[in-house]
């Protein structure tokens, strides 16, 4: 197979699924910069693989490489300090202290103040969770894989996904009925926005 | 099936996951049990409401640029993962150093490999061969070396000596920006009775210079040398004779 050749597979199979690719990586990484040099070095470390590539869902394929690319690339180079975005303090239940994310610098005021408010507390909601949690909600509804492609790009059994999704909901629940009643009494607002319950 | 199996199997449901089978047990289950059943209703609103309003990140156009430049002007990846290592070592100062040194080590020895020429000639050649086959084959159309040469300054760290050479058969018809090896280059398009042949310019690397060479991919001859600092590759269905021809011209006129 002449390169070029090779080169134009590799584009006709990977690059319709840049989206999804981004979108994952943005969610993985949670700001825009380094979801872009994510997604850019998946791609090309998913052309450098393309010849392991043997035809199959290659959203999926692209996927696991993005995500791969985040964990062992991008989380190590990145150190420790910054990568534990997402801190024990979450993991107790009833934590009443602080948001992180209404306190994080990454937070971007614009997107707070802007927009259906909900949508926003929405994504904020899901950015708090552990990463575990993130990504299997992420694949599951908004690139709406089955269960068995979440298994293959996370690299874990299938029950697995489905308890990480299963707890990632409830978990996501939480953390916005906290972020919405937070929101709610900084606002002095009459209305309540939860629109989950 | 008690409650602790039917909770583990909740989101199987919602999500359509369950068989027949497993869906009319747990239905059984829920429909005798209030806690499952709100929890199940719990599922099926996240999940509604991530669905209908969990922000669907679109890739910028920058981005699909990028990865398009990035993968046109690599064979194998391998310099821009290293490039990219670079990168992230940088995130880490001191790493950054010591990183930077290793990638530079690196980059050199990638370049100074055998294959270095046979990625050149496959990048000119894609260019040649995409400028073709595009609209854009001309983004400034002219046969005035004086439109041509400022037209290159501002969109170009260097000048690419432009001449015209309708005289001895090569007629200048015009310019463009190409990507070559991972930088911007002069596209200078030259036409030979009913041939178009590009002459990619850019300086070179190193300060030694190299003696026409010309090679044949898929049926187009290249010929390509380094000259004053500057790298020449041209690509054209024209005989490597004529190119040399042209080969010839450039030197003529960048001697001067």
């Amino acid at each position: 197979m002449t390169d070029a050749n090779r080169a134009a597979r590799f584009q006709a199979a990977a690059l319709p699924y840049m989206d999804a690719a981004y979108n994952l990586a943005r969610w993985l990484t949670g700001n825009d910069h380094e979801a872009q040099d994510v997604t850019q070095e998946a791609f090309l470390r998913a052309f450098k693989f393309f010849d392991g590539f043997r035809g199959g869902d290659a959203r999926t394929w692209i996927l696991t490489i993005v995500r791969n690319t985040f964990y062992t690339e991008y989380r190590k180079a990145r150190g420790r300090d910054e990568s534990t975005e997402f801190d024990e303090e979450y993991h107790s239940p009833d934590d009443d202290g602080i948001i992180p994310a209404m306190t994080r610098p990454e937070a971007d005021p614009v997107s707070i103040l802007s927009g259906r408010e909900s949508v926003r507390l929405l994504d904020q909601a899901i950015q708090e969770l552990p990463d575990e949690f993130r990504e299997a909600l992420v694949l599951r509804e908004i690139e709406d894989l089955s269960y068995k492609e979440i298994a293959a790009t996370l690299d874990v059994p299938i029950g697995t996904v489905m308890s990480r999704i299963a707890r990632g909901r409830g978990l996501l629940l939480k953390a916005y009925k906290r972020l919405s009643g937070e929101s709610h009494e900084l606002r002095r607002s009459a209305k309540p926005n939860c629109r989950l319950r | 099936m008690n409650c602790a199996e039917a909770r583990s199997r909740i989101a199987g449901y919602v999500d359509g996951e369950l068989d027949t089978l497993g869906c009319t047990r747990l239905d059984a289950h829920v429909s005798g049990c209030r806690a499952c059943q709100r929890e199940r209703t719990q599922q099926v609103f996240v999940s509604q409401e991530l669905r209908r309003e969990l922000t669907r990140f679109r890739a910028p156009a920058g981005l699909h640029r990028r990865v398009r430049e990035s993968l046109r002007t690599r064979d194998d990846g391998r310099v821009d993962t290293w490039l990219q290592r670079l990168r992230w070592g940088s995130l880490v100062p001191a790493a950054g150093v010591a990183l930077a040194t290793l990638v530079s080590a690196n980059v050199f020895f990638l370049a100074s490999l055998p294959s270095a020429e046979d990625r050149v000639a496959a990048n000119v050649l894609d260019s040649h061969l995409r400028a073709l086959m595009s609209a854009r084959a001309i983004d400034v159309v002219s046969s005035d070396e004086h439109t041509v040469k400022p037209w290159y300054a501002g969109r170009l760290d260097f000048s690419p000596p432009v001449t015209d050479y309708a005289a001895e058969g090569f007629a200048l018809v015009g310019g463009r920006i190409d990507y070559v090896e991972g930088r911007s280059v002069a596209a200078l398009v030259y036409q030979h009775r009913k041939h178009l042949v590009d002459a990619f310019v850019w300086p070179s690397a190193g300060s030694s210079s190299k003696v026409p060479a010309s090679l044949e991919r898929r049926g187009y001859n290249l010929v390509h040398w380094t000259r004053d600092g500057m790298t020449y590759w041209l690509a054209s269905d024209l005989e490597a004779g004529e190119l040399m021809r042209l080969e010839a011209l450039l030197a003529s006129s960048s001697a001067m």
